[in-house]
């Protein structure tokens, strides 16, 4: 009886999806043309973005509206670090700086660099889960307050002229990391590609820990489980820091990537979008977030070069059929499909005795 | 008898000028099963939140194996002092499995670090599977909490509450929405937790508080009306005229 | 200095009031965030911009269009969402593909180009050194008759009481025969429709684009973080400290420090008042 219960269950649906995808992925570069290459490593970035937010808004309920803020500020600390590496730039030049400022000098070391785009985020983070989890703010509330945080760094940012070169933000950035020279397109792809994988190994990790199991149980029912003991705020708060340096360093790899930063591409339409990719997908199981953002993007991609920016139109008409007709999204409705034919399994088993409980 | 472990003392709560609670003193021994009835809104609820922190009392202290539990938070409640709760209608993690509804009860890895370097031990595995044998659910491990009957929910919700290890067990209205078998086998179930803890049971099914009790608390009006044996409690003239007479008591007004 | 600034802040008060009053009523009544609320705003901008400046009509049929043009929208995006009340996620990301959706249709039908809207009361009022132009006087006298107008239609109206009856308890206003979903639809059309009456009088003061919606949304969101969704004079009152905030940091130091403090201190302020500065104390 017991060896019967502990069997080895089969891999949820999912899993075998994310084997394929990554096995696409790798296989990828090898069958187009280098400019296909060149967006696919966008998208990549965009995976790990995604990946972020899944784990904050999919797993713990927490939808955030200016996800791009934590992303930015990381994207923002590098693009500026390999600024200054190049020497002092012209922005600066004009505002009278003759020479670095020492504040700034800690940026002229690449690791510093790293090291604070993905600790800063991780403090904003920090700072806003303690003032917004321990209040008795809710739901919308969190929404409502992260979506006017997106348009007000991208407000701010627009106003750093000296620092940041406002609103035409920082550009003629290098394909390196870590201060390395630069790197050679396929190899930099495959880099990504292997960012992405620990990436999601390490969410998968942390969510089948039962840190994972309290995350999806504040989304279940945040009031039941202070009646198991625990803290929810604590855990939302560490959860909110984790998605946030995940979203710093997907910020960091979008730098090599892009390789320019504006406050327009890091502003409320990232913060949004990066929502319509989780949910086109389906959230809260780690393979819609991948999915969706592959999709949704290379629908952009390939619908903008016909009807250019009229591609949101159609974006919008998916996104509304989405929420009345597969709510759960892509894979989630797969995994659903998959729940139901075991459920029903299942009940038949019970039903012909075949399974005693 | 043995030593009190909760002993509830000139409870009062007010809600907007309405007196929930008025006056109420309640004394539980250890290892004791109690079952508190009362006609709806009679306070019986609104007394369980008082003693696991859901509701801070206007007046009054919850004294819990030598604590002064009053108005503490409900995280403290569970885990400091010990003290599990099953919600009147069951209260679930719906999109979850009957397996992880349990686990994420299971006592001692409450804080972060805890729950993020926890491994899945055989033990563990065992004492989960263990608890959902005891509540006849083994079968449906790998059900959503959402997918399950009932009967089975509010037996999930049970075994939550015994997978805290609590000191104090309190169950509010189990049985309710149950079928007769059901509810019979609700009755065993708590009788069988019974023997290791102290268990507090609200419930309105007559025939069923005949079947588990010991000694019967009868609130009226958010106070105290009679306490005593089914018997004694079967008697008692007052009890009879606000409680028993007014049917089951179950007049849920809709339109 | 101080005067002036002052002034010029009750003209922000007013500006943010009317943006935010049609996203309160709605999200008090009936709990839905509506994420197109900017470009409805955007489209009473532009229906004002056809009305006044293509069309030479007077400017009073322009703010009317405005209104009615977006309550007509509002009433068909109300009719769609109703189906998902309760679900917050799905709100949300049903409104922000409507507000995708009217953005891209204006831009197909208006162009990509911006525009500008004709200021309809020129000149400026001289009060000893302060300088209160006309148009300012306009956009506070329409923000309070705004204000006005509304509380007489939810306190005076019988579909007023009704309004309020189903924002207090929805279930019980079924009970008792009342059409809750000709109540919605009546809120969402008028809500909306405020929406576009503010974009139809603010569009001589801004850049009309089809782009221009999504700074209003995070305006009248902070504005509903401060004041609550339970009256209208909450919002009243936190635009007032909004925009007086706003302009006197503005003043002494610069616009972009004044928004991003005034963004911190609502931080602050909702750790102690989650439920905004102006709402009771509910249990």
């Amino acid at each position: 009886m017991m060896k019967d219960l502990l069997k080895i269950k089969k891999l949820p649906v999912n899993r075998y999806i994310d084997i394929a995808v990554f096995l696409a992925l790798i296989l990828f570069p090898l069958f187009v043309t280098e400019f296909r290459v060149d967006q696919m490593c966008r998208v990549l970035v965009y995976i790990v973005f995604a990946l972020s937010i899944d784990l904050l808004w999919g797993f713990t309920g927490l939808m955030s509206f200016g996800h791009a803020v934590l992303f930015g500020t990381g994207g923002y600390i590098v693009a500026l670090s390999y600024t200054l590496i190049k020497g002092l730039p012209w922005h600066m030049q004009g505002a009278g700086y003759t020479r670095i400022p020492a504040v700034l000098t800690p940026l002229l070391s690449p690791a510093i660099a790293f090291v604070l785009a993905l600790a800063v985020p991780g403090l904003i983070a920090w700072i806003l889960g303690i003032f917004i989890f321990s209040s008795k703010v809710k739901g919308v509330f969190f929404s409502l307050i992260t979506l006017a945080l997106a348009q007000i760094f991208q407000t701010f940012l627009d106003g750093q002229q000296v620092l940041l070169n406002g609103s035409s933000g920082l550009g003629g950035l290098p394909r390196s990391i870590l201060g390395s020279g630069a790197i050679p397109r396929m190899g930099f792809y495959y880099i990504l590609l292997g960012v992405v994988l620990l990436v999601y190994v390490f969410c998968l990790w942390l969510i089948s820990s039962r840190f994972g199991a309290v995350l999806q149980a504040i989304r279940e029912n945040e009031p039941r489980l202070t009646f198991l003991g625990y803290r929810p705020n604590r855990f939302k708060t560490a959860v909110y820091v984790i998605s946030g340096m995940l979203a710093g360093l997907a910020g960091v790899l979008y730098i090599p990537t892009v390789r320019i930063i504006t406050p327009l591409e890091v502003g409320v339409t990232l913060s949004t979008l990066l929502l319509v990719w989780v949910a086109v997908g389906g959230r809260g199981n780690l393979t819609g977030a991948i999915v969706g953002t592959i999709f949704v993007n290379w629908a952009g991609f390939l619908l903008s070069e016909k009807i250019s920016d009229y591609w949101l139109l159609v974006l919008g008409i998916v996104v509304l059929l989405l929420v009345f007709f597969i709510p759960s999204g892509l894979v989630g409705k797969l995994i659903e499909m998959q729940y139901a034919r075991q459920h029903a399994r299942h009940k038949n088993a019970a039903l012909d005795g075949e399974v005693l409980s | 008898m043995s030593r009190p472990i909760l002993e509830a003392k000139g409870m009062y709560v007010d809600f907007n000028k309405f007196q929930a609670i008025a006056d109420m003193n309640l004394t539980v021994y250890d290892g004791e099963l109690r079952v508190i009835i009362g006609p709806n809104g009679a306070g019986k609820t609104t007394l369980m939140d008082l003693i696991t922190g859901k509701t801070k009392p206007t007046k009054g202290r919850v004294i819990f194996d030598g604590h002064d539990i009053t108005g503490k938070s409900p995280s403290e409640i569970s885990l400091k002092y010990r003290i599990g709760r099953k919600f009147q209608g069951p209260n679930l993690f719906e999109n979850m499995t009957a397996y992880q509804n349990i686990e994420v009860a299971l006592h001692g890895y409450s804080s972060i670090g805890k729950t993020m370097f926890f491994r899945r031990t055989a033990e563990i595995e065992a004492r989960v599977l263990e608890i959902l044998e005891l509540t006849g659910l083994a079968h449906e491990r790998k059900v959503m909490a959402s997918s399950l009957s009932h009967g089975q929910r509010q037996w999930l919700e049970m075994g939550m509450v015994i997978a805290q290890d609590p000191k104090l067990i309190i169950l509010d209205e189990p049985t309710s929405g149950m079928t007769a078998e059901e509810t019979a086998k609700t009755g065993r179930m708590i009788q069988a937790f019974a023997g290791d803890h102290t268990i507090i049971v609200v419930e309105h099914d007559m025939e069923f508080v005949k079947q588990i009790s010991n000694v019967v608390t009868v609130m009226h009006q958010g106070t105290l009306l009679a306490e005593g044996t089914y018997a004694e409690i079967e008697k008692n003239p007052e009890v009879l005229q606000v409680y028993l007479k007014s049917g089951d008591g179950e007049e849920v007004a809709s339109c | 200095m101080f005067l002036q600034l002052l002034t010029n802040g009750v003209n922000y008060a007013a500006v943010l009031f009317l943006m935010a009053i049609g996203l309160v009523i709605i999200m008090g009544h009936m709990k839905i965030v509506n994420l197109a609320h900017g470009e409805l705003i955007m489209v009473g901008a532009y229906v004002s911009y056809y009305v006044s400046t293509v069309l030479k009509l007077p400017y009073i049929l322009a703010v009317f269009g405005g209104f009615f043009v977006s309550g007509l929208l509002g009433l068909i995006i109300g009719l769609i969402i109703r189906r998902l009340y309760g679900k917050l996620a799905e709100t949300l990301l049903a409104t922000f593909a409507f507000s995708l959706i009217i953005q891209q249709g204006v831009r197909l039908i208006a162009g990509p180009r911006s525009q500008n809207v004709n200021i309809p009361l020129n000149g400026t009022l001289m009060l000893g050194n302060m300088r209160v132009p006309y148009y300012n006087l306009v956009i506070i006298s329409v923000a309070l008759l705004v204000l006005l107008l509304t509380w007489l239609l939810l306190h005076k109206t019988k579909i007023g009481k009704q309004i309020r009856a189903v924002t207090e308890n929805r279930a019980m206003t079924d009970c008792l025969g009342i059409n809750t979903q000709r109540v919605d639809m009546v809120t969402f059309t008028y809500g909306t429709g405020l929406a576009g009456l503010a974009g139809a009088v603010l569009a001589p003061r801004s850049t009309v684009t089809f782009a221009m919606g999504v700074q209003f949304l995070t305006e009248s969101f902070l504005n509903v973080v401060v004041g609550g969704i339970d009256s209208i004079f909450g919002t009243a009152l936190s635009s007032v400290l909004i925009g007086e905030s706003l302009t006197f940091i503005g003043g002494y130091w610069n616009d972009v420090i004044a928004k991003v403090l005034v963004f911190l201190l609502i931080i602050i302020l909702i750790r102690f008042k989650p439920e905004g500065l102006f709402t009771k104390e509910r249990r």
